[in-house]
């Protein structure tokens, strides 16, 4: 008896940590939980899920016929994401199955604490009548779903990556009829993946799951699947455009600042130039990143490629038709945790991006948030965007939202009022936000006299100056009788 | 078109071609931005730039309170109180004024650029102190002779952000000033002249050479019989608030009252005193007390002034010269004595061939121009006849000398040539048709030779009527024709050169290095910043690098990380505590870094691409300095072969191949060549065929072309056991259970003795 004493100690020391803790969680929940009732009016006939897993951002389309099971029409579609799944989201849209494919409004509906899912709403631009079905497309982008594993690799291997999801579509809704492909890189070594009992096939770098049928609302099953992906995992984690209109000039200066990381396995050991050097062949199957590619407007020019110590002598500007290609080799291959960061940027004509619209008296400014996003993410991007002097009642249009958008003044040569700097803050950026986003302002070309009158003011103001001094005698006495003994 | 007179056409013209001097100044120091890019050279500039941001960012306030903990790990730097913060003041307030102005000028072009336009500044200084000395014509040769000589130009290219590039300029102003203070006796030109010091003094150590010239010029004046209350008032002013201001700057502080270098300003401050002391009694007191007087005084004096001076050298109150200033008297000294500045190169004696490539023709007028200074010796003569003096001598001991001699010889070189085209240009007594024949010859020449006849000109109408009355002139074409063609192609060979040797010796970054492609394109070997650059990515904030001091500056500036020696070479057994790490086996090289938490080594390695400014050219050094402070444990004779001959083949010694640089350099190097005999083509010898073995330290980092090698120091074995017995243990060599030898468990005990 006496020996199960410590035992009994430990066990009552743990029920109370336990019973705290349940405490704890019911007090903070009382704040914090939100749930969020929907009302379940429909019912998934038919989903047909792709999860492409061929670059380092998988993107995850879901065609769904839903049938209304109510007895009113109705028009309000919900999806609900699990909220680790919603982190990675950087892109969410929704598209009716018709001939118009009709882009549909997602909003962002609440988060229900309790069953800790992010729950968005889809809108349909005409009610569904009772009995009736409607087909739309869901298309999500998720980043830093691909997880290195192992971790660390020999310097010349191949690099797997583990991706892990829900084997059926995540919804509020029953599923009647459900399939899901997974698409694989090419090559499509697959280490392990998650074989169900049920009907699975693997044929080439494609695996399908399904049909299942009748799955319950919101249910969970966890795929896994542990496969070769030898690109590098590329992550911007503070992109910083610059863009500077000048009208006079017919100039558009971009600068473009990339502070890049390899997010893929790491090396094992140090990096060896020797192996670099010997391995040159096989580079391809391993993860090292040897060279970027920028796609810059036709009318590039005075093209730079710089970082923080200064120009980086490595880089081919390409003139094709109907753009220039930027190739940019780091000063050093990159690998897996290794970072590398620089600058780039270029003229192009203006005339290419801004047009003025007659009747509302407008320049409207035609740009992309983001370029040349295909093979990499980007945590934030921020987008200055310079208007000339004297640019008033700036607006923006997108087809997605920014996160911030800030006026400020920016002084740059000559300038004595500012001009309008506009910056647009956007965080989790992939290639689907390669969008045009069209800024528009009104512009008075009387403002065009404004340098010109500075420069000529402060001029005549340095001659009258030095002709005020050279007039004027500050000597005390007289001095003309030591100049002349010499 | 209203018509201007003489005197304003003369002004027009001096201003125009003074502008175009300063043009042509600018521009032929910016080679190496065409070339290259706008990039900070070398090492010390690094340093300069790096604490130029740091003024720029962080204001003036936290700049002279600066504790850089990053250099000299673990002892750290007190920047603020070190540095000579002239420089770096002046591009913070033109970078801030052109801000202020809303020209968003980098701070890096601000700097990359302040030489050359300080060179401008230059020329016209020079300009005003040769009008001082001769008249306008000679002013402005002087001004395109510097302006373009390459013995200036080697420390004021574009990117050479150092301190010599603005120090010349206030060399050349100080002493302008004090000629004009001096000329005309007057306290606000001397007051002036004592600012132009301060502003020196902020800016180069280089400062003791003036606080020397003027007092010696103002003693050569008193030993001629010439002092007077012009020489009194303009020499005691200066040196009363040049010595006040100068003690503002925290480097300098106390030292121009306690240091040996600056006892000739203060003697010879004295003396002016004593001197006019004497004139004052002498103008109240009878002719035969005065001389009583006169004994009595200047026995007293003289020995109280020895035998103070005597005493407070002494008793240490007076600091003893400094190595660097017997190096200067002595040029074996330093060799023996300090080996840290021998090793410098700049720190060697002048080659004779290099006055003529730094100086081209002028080294051949110079004399001549201060023989012209001896026939006038008007006061000012006397000054440049002392400077051109001090100045040969010195710049014979040190070749970066070279450069306070430059401008006194342009101004010489530009007295003689002025007076020679005086003397053939003076067209008065002559018919004014030959005018034109002297002009086509230069006419169709460059730029700047057009100054020099065009300034010539200006002189020729200016000194016609003094020269009228005396003489007659050379009046015969054909030999005026001779000479002054003769010059005029000296001239035209002179700017080539200049323009020859700025674009080849001195305009290479020198941390970018050029070779051509096939094609003949050219192709930037950029191993040094590759490194640099990956040492900033990739590597922990705080990560102690362990290098040879040359690249310490560098890897502040561009790595951004603690150093443990860099380019300020203040602590020599710092500086040999890292050579006895390279050149020590790894054993022992292991527990040096250790103990000074040493996370990566860098080296530079030539052996690949033939780069022979790699460290095992400069191993000897290391491994002189360390024995200096060692020599118990460092032997400079054991690294050479039994024949004396330095080697790093099969024949190397021992001591070198176990070596923690042989090691570092060489390691799997061998690989690269396959089945050939491997070839470091530095030293053109075969290496042995093994690479050899490393067991404390991990390659961390190549640069492309091998220049540069980053090694990881390796953490502690988790076992206590020696790195290498570990690598054997791994390899299988050795039985699982392996003997440890009594070295290694006394090594341990040490170890955690020392934990």
């Amino acid at each position: 008896m006496y020996k199960k004493l410590p035992f009994c100690i430990f066990a009552v020391l743990l029920v109370c940590f336990a019973s705290t803790l349940a405490f704890a969680n019911e007090y903070s929940n009382e704040i914090a939980t939100t749930i969020v009732d929907l009302p379940v009016h429909f019912k998934n006939v038919k989903t047909i899920r792709t999860i492409d897993l061929r670059s380092t951002v998988v993107r995850e389309d879901i065609g769904i016929r839903a049938e209304n099971i109510d007895s009113q029409p109705q028009t309000e579609y919900y999806v609900p994401l699990p909220e680790e799944y919603d982190n990675k989201v950087a892109h969410f849209t929704a598209t009716l199955k018709t001939t118009t494919k009709e882009a549909l409004p997602v909003e962002k509906l609440g988060f229900d604490s309790t069953r800790k899912i992010q729950i968005y709403k889809i809108t349909f631009p005409e009610p569904v009548a009772p009995g009736s079905t409607v087909a739309f497309g869901i298309k999500f982008v998720t980043t830093k779903s691909l997880i290195p594993n192992p971790e660390t690799i020999p310097q010349v291997a191949r690099q797997h990556v583990e991706y892990n999801n829900n084997l059926f579509i995540y919804s509020l809704y029953l599923v009647e009829d459900s399939k899901t492909t997974v698409v694989l890189p090419p090559n499509g070594n697959v280490v392990t993946f998650t074989e169900t009992t049920e009907s699975f096939s693997r044929s080439g770098n494609k695996i399908i799951y399904g049909p299942y049928h009748n799955i319950d609302p919101l249910v969970y099953s966890e795929m896994h699947i542990h496969y070769e992906q030898s690109q590098p995992i590329l992550t911007v984690t503070n992109l910083v455009r610059d863009i500077q209109v000048s009208h006079l000039g017919g100039n558009l200066a971009v600068e473009e600042r990339y502070p890049l990381r390899h997010d893929g396995a790491r090396l094992e050991k140090q990096f060896s130039r020797v192996e670099f050097q010997q391995s040159a062949g096989v580079h391809d199957h391993t993860n090292v990143l040897k060279q970027l590619t920028f796609q810059l407007p036709a009318s590039a020019r005075d093209v730079y490629y710089r970082d923080d110590i200064g120009n980086v002598s490595t880089s081919h500007v390409r003139n094709q038709v109907g753009s220039t290609l930027l190739e940019i080799t780091p000063r050093y291959p990159l690998f897996g945790g290794w970072n590398y960061t620089w600058f780039h940027g270029y003229n192009a004509d203006l005339g290419e991006f801004l047009h003025y619209n007659k009747r509302a008296g407008r320049y409207i400014l035609n740009l992309k948030l983001v370029e040349n996003a295909k093979k990499m993410s980007f945590e934030h991007v921020k987008l200055n965007v310079v208007l000339p002097e004297g640019a008033t009642d700036v607006q923006v249009e997108a087809p997605f939202d920014f996160d911030g958008v800030t006026h400020s003044k920016h002084f740059t040569n000559l300038d004595t009022t500012g001009r309008y700097q506009l910056t647009l803050d956007k965080s989790n950026v992939v290639s689907e936000h390669e969008d045009f986003i069209q800024i528009s302002y009104k512009f008075s070309s009387i403002h065009h006299l404004q340098k010109p009158l500075a420069a000529c003011a402060a001029f005549f103001t340095i001659f009258m100056m030095s002709i005020l001094i050279s007039k004027v005698k500050f000597t005390i006495g007289v001095t003309q009788v030591i100049k002349k003994t010499e | 078109m209203a018509k201007l007179d003489a005197s304003n056409q003369q002004a027009l013209l001096k201003t125009v071609i003074l502008g175009l001097i300063a043009g042509a100044a600018f521009s032929s120091r910016l080679f190496s931005i065409v070339r290259y890019e706008s990039v900070i050279h070398e090492f010390d500039p690094w340093f300069n730039y790096r604490t130029t941001q740091m003024l720029v960012k962080d204001g003036f306030y936290e700049f002279w309170n600066w504790f850089d903990p990053r250099a000299w790990y673990p002892l750290g730097r007190v920047v603020g109180g070190t540095v000579y913060p002239g420089l770096m003041v002046t591009s913070a307030i033109i970078h801030n004024v052109l801000h202020y102005l809303h020209f968003p000028v980098d701070i890096r072009n601000v700097c990359v650029l302040l030489a050359p336009v300080f060179s401008g500044a230059t020329a016209y200084a020079t300009y005003l102190l040769t009008c001082e000395i001769k008249d306008s014509s000679a002013g402005l040769l002087a001004a395109a002779f510097i302006g373009i000589a390459p013995g200036y130009i080697s420390r004021s290219v574009a990117g050479s952000y150092d301190n010599e590039g603005i120090a010349i300029f206030l060399l050349m102003f100080t002493f302008y000033l004090w000629i004009k203070a001096l000329k005309l006796g007057s306290a606000l030109w001397a007051a002036a002249a004592a600012f132009f010091y301060f502003y020196m003094v902020a800016a180069w150590g280089g400062y003791v050479f003036i606080i020397n010239l003027i007092p010696l010029h103002v003693l050569v004046l008193m030993g001629m019989g010439r002092f007077s209350t012009r020489v009194y008032v303009s020499y005691s002013t200066f040196y009363i608030l040049g010595t006040l201001m100068s003690m503002q700057i925290p480097f300098v502080g106390f030292q121009p009252t306690r240091t040996s270098e600056h006892m000739a300003a203060l003697g010879v401050f004295g003396l002016c005193q004593i001197l006019a002391f004497v004139e004052l009694v002498r103008s109240h007191v009878q002719e035969r007390q005065f001389q009583t007087l006169l004994r009595i005084f200047v026995v007293l004096i003289f020995v109280v002034g020895v035998v103070g001076l005597t005493a407070l050298t002494m008793t240490g109150f007076i600091a003893p010269w400094t190595g660097r200033f017997y190096s200067l008297w002595d040029t074996g000294y330093a060799k023996i004595h300090i080996p840290i500045i021998a090793s410098v190169s700049e720190h060697q004696p002048t080659a004779w061939p290099s006055f003529f490539f730094d100086l081209e023709m002028l080294i051949f007028l110079f004399p001549a121009g201060v023989y012209l200074c001896f026939r006038q010796l008007r006061d000012e003569h006397v000054f440049i006849i002392v400077y051109s003096v001090f100045a040969s001598y010195f710049a014979g001991v040190m070749v970066r000398l070279m450069l306070t001699l430059t401008p006194v010889v342009c101004i010489s070189a530009a007295v003689a040539l002025s007076t020679i085209l005086d003397t053939y240009l003076d067209f008065n007594t002559a018919e004014s048709t030959t005018e034109p024949s002297g002009q086509p010859s230069a006419s169709t020449e460059t730029p700047r030779s057009k100054h020099a006849s065009a300034a010539a000109k200006a002189a020729a109408t200016k000194d016609a009527d003094s020269t009228k009355e005396k003489y007659f002139g050379i009046l015969n074409f054909d030999s005026r024709t001779i000479v002054l063609t003769n010059f005029v192609i000296f001239l035209v060979i002179f700017v080539w050169h200049c323009t020859w040797v700025t674009s080849n010796a001195y305009s290479s970054p020198s941390i970018v290095l050029a070779s051509r492609n096939p094609d003949g394109s050219q192709h930037i070997i950029d191993d040094f910043r590759e490194s640099y650059n990956w040492l900033r990515q990739n590597t922990k904030e705080d990560a102690k690098i362990m290098s040879w001091w040359d690249y310490g500056y560098q890897i502040s500036g561009m790595a951004d990380r603690p150093t443990l020696v860099d380019n300020n070479t203040w602590n020599n057994t710092h500086i040999a505590t890292v050579g006895r790490a390279m050149s020590s086996n790894e054993e022992d090289a292991y527990e040096i870094m250790k103990q000074h938490d040493v996370d990566y080594v860098l080296i530079i390695f030539g052996g690949l691409l033939g780069y022979s400014g790699d460290d095992i050219n400069k191993y000897l050094w290391m491994i002189r300095i360390a024995e200096g402070v060692w020599p118990d444990k460092i032997k400079e004779s054991n690294y050479f072969t039994p024949t004396g001959d330095y080697r790093v083949d099969d024949k190397a010694s021992q001591t070198m191949k176990d070596s923690l640089m042989y090691k570092m350099s060489y390691y799997r190097f061998t690989e690269l060549f396959g089945p050939h005999a491997p070839v470091d083509r530095v030293r053109q010898q075969t290496l042995p065929k093994e690479s050899p073995e490393l067991n404390v330290l991990d390659e961390a980092f190549t640069s492309e072309n091998w220049i540069v090698r980053i090694y990881k120091v390796k953490d502690l074995d988790n076992l206590g056991r020696l790195h290498k017995d570990v690598a054997q243990f791994e390899a299988g060599k050795k039985k699982r259970k392996a003997q440890r030898s009594s070295k290694s468990k006394a090594r341990r005990k040490q170890r955690e003795d020392s934990d």
